[in-house]
């Protein structure tokens, strides 16, 4: 063996085990981190489990460990979940649309696209809490500019009431044409049409002193009446449709505070997914006598659609888990036991309960809180698998 | 496998050796007649084998290149003219064979007066073929009108040949058999100057891409 | 400088006023080999007679940014026929093709001068209706770059971008284009297929297909057989000559003996500047300018 063969042979030993050392540290780094996830998740379950049941997803939070459920959470969850969806998938799309379909010729349009470009990018790295901050200034109290958050300067879908006291213990409602509208004068003697809570009508007699009205409601006379002259509390209902300006601490301001968060990964993902649709795509539609907007309707946009997909569903599981902003424009660790009533409702959401819970002293609160991050979990693995079977099922080869 | 250059200078080598030899052949065949040089006559008379083996490898060569580099342009040209010039000249090394022959028998025959104009004829031929070799060599179209333009004179020496023989023949019957022998000598001698000729026309084809075969000389 | 032939067809490549020289080697339309040139174009399907211009490019340059793509073309383009541009790579041909539909538009800084005009069009006004422009001139790209959808779509979908079409008429449409495009008997039974499954050549045909669904006038081919394999490549030379019954062809191609197989009037740039044009034979068989002819001898550089 000659030596150039020698040494060739001993080097040749050196570079495999070196080789095999290599394969061994990729696998023992990969192992730790699966390792760590594995711990994490059993502790979890363990503690977590015993109190996840039917029960736990459609009870309200209660003071009672054994009694706090999640409802209010899954929907103030899904409320702005849905409210980011609506908005983010447009705005990001066209947004996107716009930075790789219509780039600009000229030398200073393109020196702009670029900077927005790499903004948008930049921005994708901003902190959450960043964006709760703006959040709440931009929507939750809109600059100041409508007024403060208790007396909105406009509201649509609101009827306002006076409530008074009845004879029988029940309250009264009087419906009133505004906020500020004067309160009706009930005449002493006279019969009003008042309504029930529940919106039925009862006629109500209006008496002239205190006497009286202690008389009827011992009597059980019927109708309740209520005292002449009485001061009334303004009362107001909202119906579903309900809005106002400044948006307030409700569900639309929490969707769009999540929308600002994962936006610039919408238009990022959407770009990247317009990006590798084959620029021979464009080339034979536009030969074929297409517009740009025909060429971006009908050829490049349906061949991005999986990964636009994709991209948006793994936003809106980011956007599901975030605490940090939602926290700073809901005002807090609130205690919400309702489910939001219409876009301006007052919401926790379900990283936010679970944060209420785990900060609470009671060991029971912690067995909860284990419970709502078991659902999290289960919520964001049904996302993931959801994009990826659609990359799976739609991502044909596109050349 | 080597360009197409190269496989041109190879072919370009192959047509110019065969040139030279046939050249140097026809000379040789036209001093055995005229000089009465029997050696070189007999040299003539054997040895065309050679000039068929070059016709072989001019053809084989002409092949490959046109199957395996599709000549183009000027090398096109240049092949299908090689193909062409290539026949003429193994046409023409047989011609001067027969001349040799010819002449072997002639001075084999009765003594008899030969006519003045043979060597004038034999020294025409003789440049003619050379000129065309000449323009062969240098793609040389001038050259070529030149030997275009000489061709009648040859045709013309030819013609006296035959009147000579007429007259010959006449007057002195008994000398038929070296008559005819001179006579298809001349014959042969008229043939080489017409595929020099062709020669020419088919370089002015190869340098010009024009067919010049079917119009007259230009005066 | 830019030589042209002399030839009988005095409108196929005619010379252009200030460019003109006398050719020195072919002495005013006496070739014998253009009569040679007017039989083999006999044989290669008919001779229509002279040809009528269909694009007239007078003094056309370009620029990329500062970059000279194409230096004062001056050119005449046939109806009905089949022209091919040649050259070695970056010398402007693909350049002068993405002009006549004008693709170059979408390319920044890509500025142009000069005269391009298809029958009278002004294609490099800026008030051209681009959009109506690429229904006049369809493309056939280097790549078969089938759009990931049906077969039948692939043909429908130049002709739904312009106007509404009942399902009748897609039909017809759409079988006389694949017709056309001799794709027809291989793919009628999967119309409703994607496009992708189809071979590369079949895909070629498919784009060819494609072009001619909107009835254009002229068809450019971007090297349309770069990418296929030898009998592929036949079969898309084929239709080429069938087309050009109806179509006036420009095709752009790295490959000598294709231009020369489907072309009847080559051109040949080089460095941005048309060097040489004339007929297909005459420019394969006695090309009057050197670098054309170092070019098709394939000595070139």
């Amino acid at each position: 063996m000659s030596v150039v063969e020698q040494s060739i042979t001993s080097r040749m030993r050196r570079r495999k085990l070196i080789n095999s050392a290599f394969v061994a540290l990729c696998v023992a780094t990969a192992s730790v981190s699966v390792l760590i996830l594995i711990v994490l998740l059993t502790s979890i379950v363990t503690t977590g489990l015993k109190h996840l049941d039917l029960a736990f997803l459609t009870s309200f939070p209660s003071r009672n460990p054994e009694e706090a459920g999640l409802k209010a959470a899954i929907w103030g969850s899904i409320g702005i979940c849905a409210v980011c969806a609506v908005v983010s998938l447009p705005l990001g799309v066209g947004t996107a649309v716009f930075l790789e379909e219509f780039k600009p010729k000229s030398r200073w349009e393109r020196a702009i696209h670029r900077f927005v470009d790499l903004n948008i990018r930049n921005l994708a790295g901003v902190p959450s809490i960043v964006y709760g901050i703006i959040a709440l200034t931009a929507f939750v109290q809109m600059f100041g500019v409508f007024g403060n958050l208790n007396e909105p300067a406009w509201t649509f879908g609101a009827t306002y009431y006076d409530e008074y006291s009845l004879s029988d213990g029940e309250v009264g409602y009087l419906r009133a044409d505004s906020r500020d509208a004067p309160a009706a004068e009930l005449a002493a003697g006279s019969v009003v049409e008042m309504l029930t809570y529940e919106g039925a009508s009862i006629e109500v007699g209006v008496v002239g002193d205190f006497d009286a009205f202690f008389d009827a409601e011992e009597a059980g006379t019927v109708p309740p009446v209520v005292v002449a002259g009485e001061d009334s509390y303004r009362g107001e209902r909202r119906a579903w449709y309900y809005l106002q300006l400044p948006f307030g601490r409700g569900v639309l301001a929490g969707g769009l505070t999540l929308m600002l968060v994962i936006l610039p990964v919408v238009i990022i993902s959407a770009s990247e997914a317009l990006r590798a649709v084959p620029n021979s795509l464009r080339e034979g539609a536009l030969a074929a006598g297409a517009t740009r907007w025909q060429m971006v309707w009908k050829m490049t946009l349906p061949c991005a659609v999986p990964g636009i997909m994709t991209g948006s569903i793994l936003a809106m599981s980011r956007a599901i888990g975030e605490a940090a902003p939602i926290l700073v424009i809901a005002g807090g660790l609130v205690f919400v036991a309702f489910t939001p009533g219409h876009l301006m409702d007052e919401f926790t959401a379900m990283p936010l309960q679970i944060y209420n819970w785990a900060s609470r002293p009671q060991e029971e609160f912690h067995n909860v809180a284990a419970s709502g991050i078991i659902v999290l979990l289960a919520v964001l693995f049904v996302f993931n698998a959801v994009a990826v079977i659609i990359r799976q099922l739609f991502q044909k080869p596109l050349q | 496998m080597s360009g197409i250059a190269d496989e041109m200078t190879k072919l370009r080598r192959l047509l110019l050796t065969m040139s030279a030899e046939v050249e140097q052949r026809v000379h040789r065949a036209i001093d055995g007649l005229v000089r009465h040089d029997l050696r070189s006559a007999e040299e003539v008379r054997y040895g065309d084998d050679e000039i068929d083996e070059m016709d072989v490898n001019v053809e084989a060569e002409c092949f490959e290149i046109l199957a395996l580099h599709q000549p183009m342009a000027g090398d096109l040209r240049f092949t299908l003219a090689t193909l062409r010039i290539n026949q003429d000249l193994e046409r023409m090394g047989d011609l001067a064979r027969s001349v040799a022959r010819r002449s072997i028998k002639l001075e084999t025959r009765d003594p008899i007066q030969r006519p003045e104009v043979l060597s004038r004829l034999g020294s025409s031929v003789k440049n003619i073929v050379s000129d065309a070799m000449k323009a062969l060599a240098d793609h040389d179209e001038a050259l070529c009108e030149q030997v275009r333009r000489a061709d009648p004179e040859i045709d013309a020496l030819y013609k006296q040949v035959f009147t000579w023989a007429a007259e010959e023949l006449q007057s002195r019957g008994e000398l038929a058999k070296p008559v005819i022998d001179i006579l298809s000598i001349v014959r042969a001698l008229e043939r080489i100057a017409d595929l020099s000729v062709n020669i020419c026309e088919t370089i002015i084809f190869s340098v010009e891409g024009t067919v010049v075969r079917h119009t007259p000389v230009e005066e | 400088m830019i030589h042209h032939h002399s030839t009988d067809e005095a409108v196929a490549m005619q010379d252009v006023p200030e460019t003109s020289q006398p050719d020195p080697g072919s002495g005013g339309g006496s070739n014998p080999l253009s009569q040679v040139v007017q039989r083999a174009m006999a044989d290669r399907g008919g001779e229509h007679g002279p040809a009528d211009t269909a694009l007239v490019v007078r003094d056309l340059s370009c620029w990329y940014s500062a970059f000279k793509a194409l230096h004062s073309i001056n050119m005449d383009i046939p109806d009905n026929r089949v022209t091919a541009l040649i050259g070695p790579s970056g010398c402007g041909k693909s350049t002068f093709l993405r002009w006549i539909n004008r693709m170059n538009d979408l390319i920044p800084g890509a500025r142009v001068e000069g005269k391009l005009e298809l029958h009278g069009l002004d294609l490099l006004s800026r008030e051209l209706d681009v959009v109506d422009l690429r229904r006049r001139v369809g493309m056939v790209f280097q790549k078969p770059n089938p759009f990931p959808k049906s077969i039948y779509d692939n043909v429908a979908f130049g002709p739904r971008l312009h106007r509404k079409m009942r399902k009748s008429e897609t039909d017809d449409l759409v079988e006389r284009s694949l017709r056309k495009g001799a794709l027809w008997d291989e793919v009628k039974d999967r119309l409703n297929q994607s496009a992708l499954g189809l071979s590369g050549g079949q895909q070629q045909r498919l784009c060819i297909a494609r072009a001619i669904a909107v009835s254009p006038e002229v068809l450019l081919m971007d090297e349309p057989c770069s990418a296929l394999d030898p009998q592929a490549t036949l079969r898309i030379e084929e239709l080429i000559r069938d087309l050009r019954e109806q179509y006036t062809i420009v095709i752009v191609t790295h490959n000598m003996q294709q231009a020369a197989r489907v072309s009847d009037q080559t051109a040949f740039f080089y460095e941005g500047k048309l060097i040489e044009a004339g007929k297909t034979l005459d420019i394969f068989t006695n090309p009057q300018n050197k670098q054309t002819e170092e070019y098709v001898t394939g000595r070139f550089g």
